[in-house]
């Protein structure tokens, strides 16, 4: 045990000092640049960026684009880089959320140049004939210029109990000891605990804008099948009974925008196709491969 | 759902006060500077001493008051309530080749029941039978007309095919993944032009068919004619005996073609 830990805390710190000898370079690398010619001497390269503005506090006031113009040579390449700037130096008053920039929150969820991603993962397309037109995420309302109230998207994920529920409660004391899983069950979680929920597939998918009531989207019904398919958890039969109604799953007419769109790479139409042959019957959830609770006795 | 979102948006104009209790925000909008007030002023909160030796009142006055609820509204309705805007959805989104093959599976399938609803109630409402109908169409020289009617039913019903069918596959959980839609979102594309060129190239060979089988029948007839007449008879009669053979084969020809369909 202390061998294995020492091992990993090793390979962080060298990760930690190979980034910052990355960072190192690439600065380096900048300041060349910058000596070798002036900055009078580059030409300014001026992108537009039409950004979706409305404010709640003007009453009646409608929606309107406007239109800022920033120099990519002195902006980093992601969206959000230039949203930064605009509301650092053009108009503080521009509102949008952002936390982690590297596209672990899920936070920077907005629809850029026609398709949901996240700001600090998207590229400025450094095409300046055409303007880069940024709105909130799709059929959402909106609280203030690109910030989306998420209370639905929240409410139906909190619908699903995203958390694992064992039958025999009483006997297995929380922290005591773990519940073992095989490798190849763990496998079948990969592609689905990664999930951010930024909402970038749900507000993608015309059936989630049409039903967003009763139809739970496909980034839910992606971490619902997540905890259906766990082979530690024993309530599935209760987990599916829930979603056996007319509008929890079956308003997915497989259109595959959410797959499409994803901007963690994911594949919620996958998981929602899993979800029906399971409700169907005609896949049943496999026995786990360990005993889960071996350690609990 | 419907009469509660009416009420909602008539609610909206009328109380501004339900629209600050749901947005919980305070009645007593704070200041934000501190200013110097008179002496007789007595503030509620710590006060300060400033850089010049002043003495500074705190910009926020306390106040207690009971707590109230906030309604329990759904989604919709609160949002609605309080004015929000929602946010373009159709008119920005890209088109992609997934949801424009989704799109055109559900119109496929419309134009397909109008079709059927058309040609049903058509013979409800209509006068006359087929046979009258097949004889306008016959005289109405309109093959323009005719084509178009043909492609306008097998485009449809070879999309809805061919898609319906990626559709089942799909439920399988085949082919999910982006490169795979891609491929055969190609594949359908090019698989429903096959089929729709099928179906129209089909109905040309039966008529192909139809005039090796006529053209065999009609020499038959005009050997037996010629044993049994005399040489004598004169012109006018042959011609008169040719014009309802030829209206026998149109009429056979548009049978089978409408029957077909």
């Amino acid at each position: 045990m202390l061998a294995t830990e020492a091992r990993q805390i090793l390979s962080r710190v060298g990760s930690l000092v190979a980034r910052n000898q990355m960072r190192a370079i690439s600065n380096g690398t900048a300041q060349l640049e910058q000596q070798a010619q002036p900055k009078e001497a580059q030409e300014p390269q001026i992108k537009k960026f039409e950004i979706y503005r409305w404010n709640p506090d003007n009453a009646g006031e409608k929606p309107y684009m406007q239109t800022y113009e920033v120099d990519l040579r002195e902006c980093g390449p992601m969206v959000l880089d230039a949203l930064i700037k605009i509301k650092n130096e053009m108009d503080p008053t521009l509102t949008f959320r952002r936390s982690c920039r590297e596209g672990i929150c899920g936070s920077c969820a907005m629809n850029i140049g026609g398709t949901n991603t996240l700001a600090c993962i998207s590229k400025i397309d450094i095409n300046t004939s055409k303007s880069l037109k940024v709105y909130p995420l799709p059929h959402m309302y909106v609280v203030r210029d690109l910030v989306p109230d998420m209370n639905n998207f929240y409410e139906q994920y909190r619908n699903i109990q995203p958390w694992l529920q064992r039958k025999n409660e009483a006997g297995e004391k929380k922290g005591k000891a773990q519940y073992l899983q095989s490798v190849e069950d763990r496998s079948k979680l990969d592609g689905l605990y990664e999930c951010i929920l930024c909402a970038c597939c749900s507000t993608s998918c015309p059936s989630y804008w049409w039903n967003a009531e009763k139809y739970l989207g496909p980034a839910v019904l992606m971490q619902a099948y997540r905890w259906i398919i766990d082979s530690r958890d024993e309530n599935s039969a209760e987990r599916l009974n829930k979603l056996k109604d007319p509008f929890s799953v079956y308003r997915c007419h497989t259109i595959m925008n959410c797959t499409r769109t994803c901007p963690k790479g994911l594949n919620p139409g996958r998981a929602i196709a899993e979800i029906k042959k399971l409700l169907s019957g005609l896949a049943s959830k496999p026995a786990p491969k360990l005993e889960t609770a071996a350690l609990h006795k | 759902m419907n009469t509660c979102r009416s009420l909602a948006r008539g609610l909206n104009i009328c109380s501004p006060q339900l629209r600050h209790l749901l947005a919980q925000k305070p009645f007593n909008s704070a200041r934000l500077l501190a200013t110097k007030a008179p002496k007789d002023h007595k503030a509620s909160g710590p006060t300060t001493i400033g850089p010049s030796g002043d003495i500074l009142v705190p910009p926020v006055t306390l106040k207690v008051i009971p707590f109230r609820m906030p309604p329990d509204l759904p989604y919709d309705d609160r949002n609605m309530l309080l004015g929000r805007q929602l946010s373009p959805h159709l008119s920005i989104y890209k088109i992609q080749l997934t949801s424009t093959l989704s799109a055109f599976l559900r119109i496929s399938g419309f134009v397909l029941a109008v079709f059927v609803w058309f040609v049903g109630i058509s013979g409800l409402c209509l006068q006359g039978d087929m046979e009258g109908f097949i004889k306008k169409v016959e005289k109405c020289d309109c093959h323009g007309m005719v084509t178009m009617a043909k492609v306008m039913v097998t485009m449809p019903f070879a999309y809805h095919t061919v898609a319906g069918t990626r559709h089942l596959i799909w439920y399988l959980n085949k082919f999910l993944t982006i490169p795979e839609i891609y491929a055969t979102g190609y594949v359908a594309v090019a698989l429903t032009i096959a089929l729709s060129a099928f179906l129209l190239a089909v109905k040309v060979g039966e008529k192909v068919k139809e005039e090796v089988v006529d053209l065999t029948k009609t020499k038959k007839g005009q050997k037996a004619k010629k044993e049994a007449p005399k040489d004598a008879k004169k012109d006018a009669p042959k011609d008169t005996k040719k014009e309802p053979k030829k209206d026998a084969k149109d009429k056979k020809k548009d049978e089978e073609g409408k029957s077909a369909k």
